[in-house]
Parts: structure tokens; C-alpha cells; sequence
């Protein structure tokens, strides 16, 4: 037997090996020396060689399906059709991942098709699979194996270039619902509808989250586009600059739930939009407030507060050094007016993230700098805002969360990243110093009261009138308004 | 709440007051198109709907107070006149 033949059956008895995951009597290794794999015997000292192992076999490119797909298609493949599929070719072709699993491929597309188990030419670039059936122990099947509607098993091979690749199968929602489904069941929040106003760091961190926990419905509204100097806080990146951010969030969102329904609407939050925004807000289970300023804020408060609909306010302090969230309960707890009148230090204490939020403070003989807080010091909030509004959309299912209604019933939650000079927390204690003393890094549920008076949530006409000795009944009514 | 006479309003060293735009050290906002002085009291950041319009006018006979000590002393109108406070 010549040493070639001797060769080539030692390097067949090694990929079995490889591929069974056992101990054979032969090896592959890679020859330094000759700069090529060799096949050796077990135990054989190999010092100018790297072994190849069965995690290196895991190295090899890898092609993934969608089984969703390929369930609706499967009355026609099944006839013996070739249905036409692209797939996105990432990393030197390293992985070819179906198109259709996201929204957002690669930007080398490659054509492919599938076909049931038939002879084909895959000599050119064209990505074919074929799919055969399945002789494995029913036990034994994987991401490898798909299963039909009539519930046989396949398993699907790909050839590119006359060379095979490996296929895997995805099984989006039903994988999913499995990895949520120690805490949510997999459907539970799939009815639900969050609005979310602003998708700054903020609103956009909160959208994400939601649809990683399941929440089926989203409206988004922000009439901003991304801007490079965006990216070093928000979810999108370098190489989505210059989109509108509802666009992005859609595609994000998408990216995490594909089966979400999301619908955009790159607008302002300002009184002119109010038809629309009351539309919006009564569709939703609840309201993300992420914007930055205290004129939309007030205006969605209101509309919230008529429409009783919960809603949800969060944003940082001046370059972060902290951050609060608000819930309003329509007419249970504080709304924001009431909060403004409370707290107004508090209430005015916002991040200057952009040239707009400085213009709104700044004279001309006072400039206000643009200063932005990292995203590690946002995100607490943007966590705290999620968790807020995961908890009132769980409100009425009974959760392992539902322990947490107990943990969270203050209407304002305060968390401080460091006691910034100047502020009431410049002199709380280090962290490592205090035990039963406020301290940052900590979140702090605040309880305070509704205002009586309060023109949104209150009976402000008479509380104003009996400040003036004035019976309100004996007041003329006020026009309605346009 | 704007000035609309005398227009152009003058500062103690005679330019007009529109000219400094949004000032701090005169307690203005950006002024009209006509150049009308534009008083401010609380800017869109700091209101809220239960500052009522009293407080408004009272800002404004307040900021006339402090122009009248302005035009006699030529120290910033800021000086006779404190930011109105958020608290209802």
C-alpha cells in the first residue's frame, strides 16, 4: 500500500473521529513544516504540528435557515419545486445566515435555493441546499434537523463552489420564547402595546429591552435622525447615521422580536400633534416618556392623565451624575404637574445632550455647554424605565415579577451615579461607609403627594377661586377649547 | 410679553435692547420680528401650567421697575430683578 493511500484512510479515520466526537486511532494535525494537514497516528509526537480537534470541526462555515420559512414553503418543495432564498454571506463566508431572519443583512448577498434531496450542479457561486430525510433517532435531533409539517425529520446539506457546508435550522419565536420563559410565559406580552416618545439613550434602551421581554406592539415617535456624536450612547451605530431613529428602533426592535409590530411616526411631541398623540396613547398599554425637555413632557402628562393611561417619565441630571423615573398612575398618584410643583429643583435637573436642550436654557451673554453623561450612567435609568413599564404591562398576569408590586409602588425612583458638587448629594456618604444612609448606586423609591390644586390631575378652578374667596359655581364657564 | 412702545427700547448706553437677543443680564428673550422687546419671565424649560398669568404681569411690572433702575444707574437690569422662582 503506498504511503499516499496509507494517508488518505488515516485522514478518513481522523474525520470520523472528528465528526463522531470520539477518541480514534488517528489524528489530524497541521505541518508546520510542510505548511499542510497531515493525518498521524494517536499518540505520535508531533512537535512542529498543531492538533486539530472537534472544536476546531466547529470552525468550519455554517448556513442558517429559517424553519418558519421553509414550514410555509414546504407544500411546494415537497412537490419538488426549487424555491429561490437569499442569505446574507458574513465574515469571508464563514456564515451564510437566511435574509429573510432579520432586518438587517449583510451587504453581500448571496443567491441561493432549496430544493428535496435531487442531484444538482453547484460548481458556480449559487448557495443550494438540499434537504433529505432525516433516519435519526427522534431524540437525537438538533438545530440540525427540521421538522415538517407532517412531522418528519430532515436534514438539510449546502454546496457552494462543488464544496459542502454545514445547515443549521432557526426556529425564531418558539427559541425565543424558551430562553424568557423562566420568568415570562412566551406569549404573555405579545398583546401588549408600549408607546414610546423620545428614543434618545433612554427611550431607545427601553424599546430594545420591551421587545427582548415580548411586547408584540410598539408605536414610536421622534422626529430626530441619528447623528455620529448619538452613537457612542445609543443602541444604533456608526453605520446606521443620518436614518430617522424611529427607523432604526424599528429595525433594532425587529432584530430582537421579528414578529413585533411596530409603527413610526418621526414626529414632534408638541401641542400641534395632539390629535395624533391622543390616537397613539389610547391604543397603548402603557407610555415611555424619554424626551428631555419639560413642554413635552407636560403636554404628554396631560394627554395621558385624560386618556388614563399609565405613562412612564425618565431622564438623567446634568451630565448624568444621576438620574430619576416617574410613574403616573392617572388619578392614584402624583401626575407630572404635581411633581413639577413638588419638586421643582428636581424637575429641572436635566441632561444638556445636545445643542437644542442647551439652546432652550442658554442666553446669549450666559452659554450653556453641551454636556452629555456617559451611557453607563444612563442606562440605569433606561433599565429602570423598562422594568417600570414591563412590571404595569404584567399588571394583570400573574408573573414571578408580580412579587415585585410590593418593591415598587412609589411613584418617583431617584438613583445617583456620583454625589456631584453642588447638589443636595454632594456630602452623602461613600459607598463603602454607610449602611442605612442614602448612598449612590443605589435606587430610592420616593413617595410624595398629589397636589390638590393641580391643573391636570387636581381642581385647580377651585382651589384658585377659594384663594380668592370665591364660590367656583358662581364662576362663568370656561370656553371649550379648540 | 413683549414691549410694543416705545420700540426701539433703548439701554442706558442707547442701543437698543432687542440687539443683545436672548439676554441674561437684561432679562430678555428673543425679540420679535419688528425688534420688540420680549421680557422674560419663564421660559419654556421652567413653565408649568400652574404658573398663572398673574405672575406673568407681575413679572412684567417688576421688569419695568428694574429698567426705570437701569436707565438711572447703567447697572445690568439683572441686578435689580431675581429669576422667578418655579414654586407655584
Amino acid at each position: 500500500m503506498s504511503a499516499d493511500i496509507v494517508q488518505q484512510q488515516m485522514i478518513q479515520e481522523a474525520m470520523k473521529a472528528i465528526a463522531e466526537r470520539k477518541p480514534g486511532r488517528s489524528k489530524l494535525v497541521y505541518d508546520k513544516t510542510r505548511r499542510t494537514i497531515v493525518a498521524v497516528a494517536v499518540g505520535v509526537d508531533t512537535p512542529r504540528a498543531l492538533n486539530i480537534t472537534a472544536d476546531d470541526a466547529d470552525m468550519f462555515a455554517i448556513v442558517t435557515l429559517s424553519s418558519h420559512w421553509l414550514r410555509k414553503q414546504w407544500p411546494e418543495i415537497e412537490k419538488g419545486a426549487i424555491v429561490s432564498v437569499r442569505f446574507s454571506r458574513w465574515d469571508d463566508g464563514d456564515a451564510f445566515t437566511q435574509c429573510d431572519l432579520g432586518p438587517q443583512p449583510s451587504s453581500s448577498i448571496v443567491e441561493g435555493a432549496v430544493q428535496l434531496g435531487k442531484e444538482l450542479d453547484s460548481s458556480d457561486d449559487k448557495l443550494t441546499l438540499i434537504v433529505a430525510l432525516n433516519a435519526s433517532d427522534a431524540s437525537k435531533r438538533g438545530v440540525a434537523t427540521f421538522v415538517a409539517p407532517n412531522g418528519s425529520a430532515y436534514q438539510a446539506m449546502g454546496w457552494r463552489a462543488n464544496e459542502s457546508i454545514d445547515v443549521v435550522f432557526a426556529d425564531v419565536q418558539p427559541e425565543l420564547g424558551k430562553r424568557r420563559s423562566g420568568i415570562l410565559e412566551t406569549t404573555i406580552l405579545s398583546d401588549k402595546s408600549v408607546l414610546i416618545i423620545g428614543l434618545g439613550t433612554g427611550g431607545a434602551h427601553a424599546a430594545v429591552e420591551l421587545a427582548k421581554c415580548g411586547v408584540g406592539h410598539f408605536a414610536l415617535v421622534d422626529r430626530d435622525r441619528l447623528s455620529v456624536g448619538n452613537v457612542v450612547r445609543h443602541p444604533g451605530g456608526i453605520s446606521q447615521v443620518g436614518r430617522f431613529k424611529v427607523n432604526v428602533l424599528r429595525d433594532l426592535i425587529h432584530d430582537k422580536n421579528p414578529d413585533a409590530e411596530v409603527l413610526i411616526y418621526p414626529i414632534e411631541l408638541t401641542y400641534a400633534d395632539q390629535k395624533i398623540l391622543r390616537e397613539l396613547i389610547a391604543k397603548a398599554d402603557v407610555v415611555v416618556c424619554g424626551t428631555d425637555n419639560r413642554p413635552s413632557k407636560l403636554l404628554l402628562n396631560r394627554l395621558c392623565v385624560e386618556a388614563n393611561v399609565i405613562a412612564l417619565y425618565g431622564g438623567a441630571f446634568r451630565r448624568a451624575y444621576g438620574g430619576q423615573v416617574l410613574r403616573v398612575r392617572p388619578k392614584q398618584s402624583p401626575c407630572h404637574e404635581c411633581f413639577v410643583a413638588a419638586m421643582p429643583e428636581e424637575a429641572s435637573d436635566v441632561e444638556i445632550s445636545s445643542d437644542s436642550d442647551a439652546n432652550d436654557i442658554a442666553y446669549s451673554d450666559q452659554p450653556v455647554a453641551v454636556e452629555p453623561g456617559l451611557s453607563l450612567d444612563v442606562l440605569p435609568i433606561a433599565n429602570m424605565l423598562t422594568k417600570l413599564a414591563l412590571l404595569e404591562l404584567l399588571a394583570d398576569k400573574p408573573t414571578s415579577l408580580s412579587l415585585l408590586k410590593r418593591d415598587y409602588d412609589a411613584p418617583w425612583y431617584l438613583w445617583l451615579n456620583r454625589p456631584e458638587p453642588g447638589t443636595n448629594y454632594a456630602s452623602w456618604p461613600p459607598l463603602s461607609e454607610s449602611c442605612d444612609e442614602m448612598t449612590i448606586n443605589r435606587w430610592y423609591g420616593i413617595y410624595f403627594d398629589r397636589d390638590p390644586a393641580c391643573p391636570v390631575c387636581g381642581d385647580f378652578i377651585s382651589s384658585i377661586a377659594a384663594s380668592y374667596g370665591l364660590d367656583p359655581n358662581s364662576l362663568p364657564s370656561l370656553p371649550e377649547e379648540e | 410679553m413683549y414691549v410694543n412702545y416705545p420700540n426701539p427700547l433703548k439701554m442706558a448706553n442707547g442701543a437698543p435692547i432687542s440687539s443683545l437677543g436672548v439676554s441674561h443680564k437684561m432679562h430678555t428673550l428673543a425679540p420679535d420680528a419688528n425688534g420688540m422687546v420680549q421680557i422674560c419671565h419663564w421660559r419654556d424649560a421652567r413653565w408649568h401650567s400652574a404658573i398663572v398669568l398673574q405672575k406673568v404681569f407681575l413679572k412684567g411690572l417688576l421688569w419695568i421697575e428694574a429698567y426705570e433702575q437701569h436707565l438711572a444707574t447703567g447697572r445690568d437690569l439683572a441686578e435689580f430683578v431675581h429669576t422667578m422662582a418655579e414654586t407655584v
